[in-house]
């Protein structure tokens, strides 16, 4: 709707003379619309208020508004993907790696070499004295050398055979010295082989 | 506390007084004279006691690890010398050693070249995984002056059979479930958690097995035999030695053949089995409740029995020059 004597309307408002509302009627205007009557009355003038539809065009344009932010909206989704890949792809390559490197790991042979030092107790009773009484055995092989009847006898044969299979034991326990140097677990087990020896040797002497 | 700091006090202006004679006026004291002179005797006594008690040992360690591909039939065979063997299982299709070769000497390079002298071998020839180390002479005939030992730490898969030879040493045998032959001497033995086919031969050597399921055959000379939880059939024929089985709540077949043995027999489960037990030249014991027969009783020959028709189950125990003592409290 168009104005045909706009200039002549114009013209008569601005004639029109003008007032300044008293101080309080503002205040006395917030008083009357924060009332609770008047309250009620302006909910129900709201629900009476006539409503509009928006024509197409408005929901048209919305609708392209938020098809481009879900464009928006893929791209870090795809991104994330992407992130999860590329993690996804260094743990499987790591892992790859580490099964390659155990595999190659097998039938291959690590070598390495330390050095430390220990101390340990270095007595006399390590030295080798396990030869100083030999003597007395070679005593009852030669008291048989001779042929006598008591060395033919089953119960000194016996011991006789004890005592070789000791010696025999001796013997390699003595190379195992040797060879391995003086450990104390040998040199404790040829003690225990001497202990019985010394045994038979008594055995044997008192038949002699 | 005020009594022993005035005595602390006393006894430091002495010591000062003394040093500041003997600096200044060349004259001390006959009281700390005595001292010192009771310290000196001390010191001289002691230098070569403490020099005797101790000695600084050089060790080089040469460690090797190797991991081999197992298959099914596969045998790993074992043989050390002067070592320490632990054999364990896990789950892997894989044998993993880790051998470590120690040699200890005053001297540095000396125990170097010395461990040198001591070659291994860990591969596979066929189905054989042999795991080896020995002695061997260098190009001047130098033979070894270190002391010088061996390590194996062997982890194989649970159905995998072992071969064993050790000499001098000890050899720890855990979890085994497969055949097991163990040969050795002067090497101390221990079984724990074994099952399956076993069989060991040594000399000189302690056998100590516990929780042990199976067909066991033991043959030892001048070596004890400690066995305790036992299941399945033991066959043990020993020499000079003491053999102690311990057969609480066990459900066995034991069959003892020994010469010059003692053998003592702790918690047997009579309700389930047949006993049969010779001494020659040996007493035997048994406890008074038990219902045992003295077929022979003499200086000679001792026979006792005790017969269940309800069992097959049998224990047979045999030994000359040996007791035998059939006991339910622990000894």
């Amino acid at each position: 709707m168009t104005e045909k004597n706009r200039d002549t309307l114009d013209r008569a408002l601005r004639q029109l003379p003008q007032y300044d509302p008293p101080g309080q009627l503002w205040e006395a205007l917030d008083r009357a619309l924060t009332a609770e009557a008047s309250q009620q009355t302006l909910h129900s003038a709201i629900r009476e208020m006539p409503s509009y539809a928006p024509p197409k065009m408005v929901w048209d344009a919305i609708e392209e508004e938020l098809v481009d932010d879900q464009v928006v909206l893929r791209l870090p989704r795809k991104r994330r993907l992407r992130r999860w890949v590329a993690a996804a792809s260094v743990v499987l390559l790591c892992s790859i790696a580490g099964w390659w490197w155990q595999q190659n790991q097998i039938g291959r042979e690590q070598v390495a070499i330390t050095y430390s030092e220990e101390t340990v107790v270095a007595a006399d009773f390590l030295a080798n004295d396990w030869d100083e009484d030999e003597e007395a055995f070679g005593m009852v092989a030669a008291f048989c050398q001779g042929g006598n009847v008591i060395c033919q006898q089953p119960e000194f044969q016996i011991l006789t055979l004890e005592l070789e299979t000791l010696n025999s034991a001796r013997e390699d326990l003595k190379a195992a010295i040797t060879a391995f140097g003086q450990d104390p677990d040998l040199i404790a087990q040829l003690t225990a082989i001497e202990f019985e020896r010394t045994d038979l040797l008594k055995k044997l002497v008192a038949k002699i | 506390m005020s009594q022993e700091r005035s005595v602390f006090r006393l006894n430091l202006v002495h010591l000062y007084s003394t040093i500041r004679d003997l600096i200044f006026y060349h004259t001390i004291s006959p009281f700390y004279m005595k001292r010192i002179f009771h310290i000196i005797i001390l010191a001289l006594l002691a230098s070569p006691l403490l020099a005797q008690q101790e000695q600084l040992l050089q060790v080089v360690t040469k460690q090797i690890e190797k991991t081999l591909k197992y298959q099914k039939g596969d045998i790993i065979y074992i043989n050390g010398e002067k070592a320490d063997v632990r054999i364990a299982t896990w789950d892997k299709k894989q044998v993993h050693v880790i051998l470590e070769l120690v040699a200890k000497h005053q001297d540095k390079a000396t125990a170097e070249g010395d461990l040198e002298l001591m070659s291994y071998l860990i591969d596979r020839a066929g189905s054989k995984i042999n795991v080896s180390n020995h002695l061997v002479k260098n190009k001047k005939d130098r033979k070894a002056s270190s002391q010088l030992k061996a390590y194996y730490v062997i982890t194989i898969p649970k159905d995998c059979p072992v071969d064993l030879r050790n000499h001098f040493g000890k050899a720890e045998l855990v979890n085994l479930r497969q055949e097991l032959d163990v040969r050795s001497e002067f090497c101390q033995i221990l079984l724990e958690n074994v099952k399956g086919e076993v069989g060991i031969e040594t000399r000189f050597g302690d056998v100590t097995g516990e929780k042990l399921d199976g067909e066991f055959r033991i043959a030892s000379v001048r070596s004890d035999i400690t066995l305790t939880q036992l299941s399945g059939s033991f066959n043990i024929k020993a020499k000079y030695g003491k053999i102690k089985i311990d057969a609480e709540h066990s459900l066995i077949d034991l069959n003892i053949d020994a010469e010059k043995s003692d053998i003592i027999l702790l918690n047997p489960s009579l309700a389930t089995h047949n006993f049969n037990l010779t001494a020659f030249y040996g007493k035997i014991t048994v406890p008074e409740d038990m219902q045992f027969h003295f077929k022979e009783q003499n200086e000679m020959v001792n026979k006792a029995e005790l017969n269940l028709p309800s069992t097959e189950k049998k224990v047979s125990i045999q030994t000359s020059f040996g007791s035998i003592v059939v006991a339910r409290m622990e000894m």
